[in-house]
């Protein structure tokens, strides 16, 4: 059988380029299904997955639908009723990729829908708003979605357009044939255990050198940057993925960020999937004693506090007391939902490389704040190790390794 | 075939997921040249283009410039090696496509080769933070950037899956890819969401003429890429019914992050343009928590979750003024035409920001500032009405015909 690539597109507007997208995947010797999400009126031109198909699978009727005035309300009937229909598809086997041309509002629903398929299923989107400021966390988020910019509106085949579409198509094909050379299913696929690991820049070293020491020793360490999309896709593909044996938590910063409310939040369930799943933890500080709020957000005593600007983008605050306490609180509530082992590690001689003992930003009685927060919230059985080492020191991280022997023996 | 795909990278860091992409590319029968643009540490993975070669290139030393140890320097000089090394590839038509792979700074760096190259060679930017805001990445190329999801330290089966789908995208894409041919019957005009159909009923028009049209969404990122290309000569003329980008400008809506060059590069460059007001009759934000406080009051328009402000007299009395001033420098044909009924869907009779009155005094301005070889014609009707795209693209048709 051939392989399959779906089309999404609001057909009422740009069915013509679709039906050019499918001629050139057909030409490299894919099939097709060109999926209508379309919000209102007729399409240009027929599509095998009709509007009103997609409409009765998200439960509504036609009617009803064309009630509703609120057009995001119908993005969302169309998104749902899409998401069954490429569920549908993908468990029959009969989607091998995806694809979807749109403006701002066929590319908010085309890359909604392709979340639902699971990691490693080619999904492609081209917009003519990629380049939007701040627009593409929106569509990509934690996914593996591939966006290209078309530069020019996505309305009528000029030979611009010709030549962006043409170039799309070879993409998916593209990228549908690689996949098919190394398949999805990673589980099945790695002959090594895998392990999943965050990071943070202030923390590299003793990152380094765990993932040295654990790949010599035959695991595979894969990294997750922590700050804020990596750690919540780490969260969101051990919740969906069965994949890891365990997580090492160097940098669950995050969790405070989502607290306060600054640009690393990395939502609100950072630091639970892997609770939830049973998978086995170990933790560290890493950084967590450090706030990254955007300029724009700055309260005027933040001017206060001890502040390091690590590059032109970002400046750290240090956390004050009330802050350590809440964040301590934070992540105890959310350890002690989990079903697996846990063992937090703290290094008594500062939490990055920025704050070592000896340096001005380190503050011992903070830190001090936050351990003895989080062992009285802590249930009883999770232990919290303290280390008498900075955290890029190599001690540090062989105490973090020694601990995920210990959590992986049991 | 002597077409080869350019791969880039920081070698020193990322030389095992760059030995890979290459295999990849190489066995689907591509060949590969790669570049090295790390400068922290050797190569751990074959180079074709090399560190010293690069900065050679951008016009330094390696060493010498490895020894200031200023990595914004660095970066910057390897940043214009990079793009030397890349155009004289081009040059001697041997570049079939850019790859690069990396987190901030190679992102950075691959990019900034990617959009040197001309519209239409493949360019796949493989990124840890391409789910961040891309749009200092991106601006208005057409580069396509391939979500990471984990970061690039090593290969495992998360990585093998991105690079591999990596190498598919940009064999697939050089496979299909067609030069873009400039010719000279391509017409650009722009559109936009609440504002004018002009361009939509403009298009069967050129066309009958023999023309075809590509449209740029005129949101900020679209008119910058239209002028953009402008600049490339890629077009016989322009339709600029959609040039609300300015009203955002100034006043600080959401589609304003325009540059200085909105308008005027067609000019500049001899290119004939016809310039309309759609749009002008509002100034549009974000969200109703971005519309400032003494604008409140006015008459607003609630979009989606975007919020239009009518313009007032004073405003268009300015944005006339930056019409004019970046119409001042005609190199070829310019024509203004105003529809008197309304400038875009919430501007018509009956609609909210309908006010003939009011759109009088940016006519009046316009009149008074514009030179007297940029003409100015009014036309009574709705911008959205047939009759005015009729008389927008005959206006066109005949500047090009008599510019040739």
């Amino acid at each position: 059988m051939g392989k399959v690539i779906v089309i999404l597109v609001m057909a009422e507007e740009k069915w013509q380029e679709a039906e050019f997208l499918r001629k050139e995947i057909e030409s490299r010797g894919y099939k097709t299904v060109i999926l209508d999400m379309g919000l209102a009126g007729n399409p240009q031109g027929p599509c095998d997955v009709t509007r009103e198909e997609v409409i009765s699978l998200s439960g509504r009727d036609t009617k009803e639908v064309a009630l509703i005035t609120d057009r995001g309300k119908r993005m969302l009937v169309m998104v749902d009723g899409a998401i069954q229909k490429v569920g549908e598809l993908y468990s029959e086997g009969n989607i091998d990729g995806i694809i979807s041309i749109g403006g701002t509002t066929g590319t908010q629903m085309g890359t909604s829908i392709m979340k639902s398929l699971p990691f490693g299923v080619p999904k492609f989107a081209v917009s003519s708003t990629a380049s939007l400021p701040g627009i593409a966390s929106r569509y990509i988020g934690t996914a593996d979605i591939t966006l290209m910019h078309s530069v020019v509106e996505i309305a009528g085949l000029s030979s611009l357009m010709r030549n962006v579409l043409a170039r799309a198509a070879g993409a998916i094909c593209g990228m549908v044939e690689s996949s098919a050379k190394v398949p999805i299913s990673l589980l099945g696929e790695s002959e090594k255990p895998l392990i999943a690991m965050t990071h943070f820049g202030i923390c590299e070293d003793c990152a380094v050198s765990i993932r040295n020491q654990l790949e010599e020793e035959g695991y595979q360490v894969i990294g997750f940057s922590a700050a804020g999309i990596g750690d919540r896709a780490m969260e969101e593909i051990i919740e969906r993925q069965n994949i890891f044996r365990a997580v090492i938590d160097l940098a669950p910063g995050g969790v405070g960020e989502e607290l306060l409310g600054f640009s690393r939040a990395a939502g609100p369930s950072r630091l639970e999937a892997a609770g939830k799943k049973g998978i086995p933890q170990v933790i560290a500080p890493g950084g967590v004693n450090w706030g990254s709020p955007l300029k724009r957000q700055y309260k005027p005593e933040y001017f206060s506090r001890k502040r390091y600007d690590y590059d032109a983008l970002r400046t750290f605050i240090k956390l004050s007391k009330d802050e350590m306490i809440m964040v301590a609180d934070g992540m105890a509530n959310k350890l002690n939902k989990a079903r697996g082992l846990v063992k937090v590690l703290i290094p008594l001689g500062g939490w990055s490389s920025l704050d070592r003992r000896g340096t001005d930003f380190y503050e011992a009685e903070l830190n001090r704040a936050f351990v003895d927060e989080l062992k009285k919230k802590l249930r009883q059985d999770i232990e919290v190790r303290e280390v008498d080492a900075d955290f890029e020191a190599p001690e540090f991280a062989k105490a973090m390794v020694k601990a995920f022997h210990e959590v992986m023996a049991t | 075939m002597t077409k080869k795909i350019l791969l880039v990278g920081t070698l020193d860091s990322k030389g095992q997921e760059v030995a890979y992409l290459r295999r990849k590319v190489e066995e689907r029968g591509w060949g590969v040249i790669t570049l090295d643009v790390g400068t922290l540490g050797n190569p751990t993975c074959p180079v074709d283009i090399s560190q010293d070669e690069v900065a050679r290139a951008g016009g330094a030393d390696f060493f010498q410039m490895k020894s200031k140890g200023d990595r914004s320097y660095s970066v910057r000089i390897m940043i214009q090696g990079a793009i030397k090394k890349a155009a004289e590839l081009y040059s001697r038509r041997e570049l079939a496509g850019v790859l690069a792979i990396g987190g901030g700074t190679g992102t950075a760096i691959g990019t900034a080769i990617m959009r040197s190259l001309p519209l239409g060679i493949p360019k796949v930017m493989v990124s840890t933070v391409a789910s961040r805001d891309v749009s200092r990445y991106v601006g208005t190329r057409d580069i396509t950037m391939i979500h990471a999801v984990v970061d690039l330290v090593g290969l495992n089966p998360i990585t093998r899956v991105i690079l591999n789908n990596a190498a598919g995208a940009i064999v697939g894409m050089a496979t299909g890819a067609a030069v873009v041919n400039a010719g000279r019957s391509l017409i650009a005009a722009t559109s936009f969401g609440i504002s004018p159909i002009s361009a939509e009923l403009a298009r069967p028009l050129l066309e009958e003429k023999g023309y075809e049209m590509v449209t740029f969404h005129a949101n900020g990122m679209g008119g910058r890429a239209l002028e953009e290309l402008i600049d490339q000569k890629l077009f016989a003329g322009v339709l600029d019914f959609v040039t609300h980008e300015l009203a955002d400008q100034l006043y600080n809506g959401y589609c304003g992050d325009i540059g200085t060059d909105r308008l005027a590069t067609a000019a500049r460059r001899g290119v004939p343009i016809i310039v309309a007001p759609g749009g002008l009759d509002c100034i549009v934000f974000n969200s109703i928590d971005d519309v400032p406080d003494k604008l409140k009051g006015r008459r607003l328009h609630h979009h989606d979750i975007r919020v239009a402000v009518r313009t007032s007299e004073e405003e268009l009395d300015r944005i006339a003024m930056t019409i004019a001033q970046r119409l001042a420098n005609p190199h070829g044909p310019v024509g203004v035409l105003i529809p008197l009924r309304g400038w875009s869907e919430v501007d018509k009779v009956g609609a909210a920001f309908f006010d003939p009155g009011m759109d009088q005094f940016f006519v009046d301005a316009l009149k008074r500032l514009l030179l007297p070889e940029v003409s100015l014609k009014e036309v009574e009707c709705h911008i959205s009405d047939p009759k005015f795209a009729q008389l927008a693209v005959e206006w066109l048709d005949e500047m090009i015909c008599s510019h040739r």
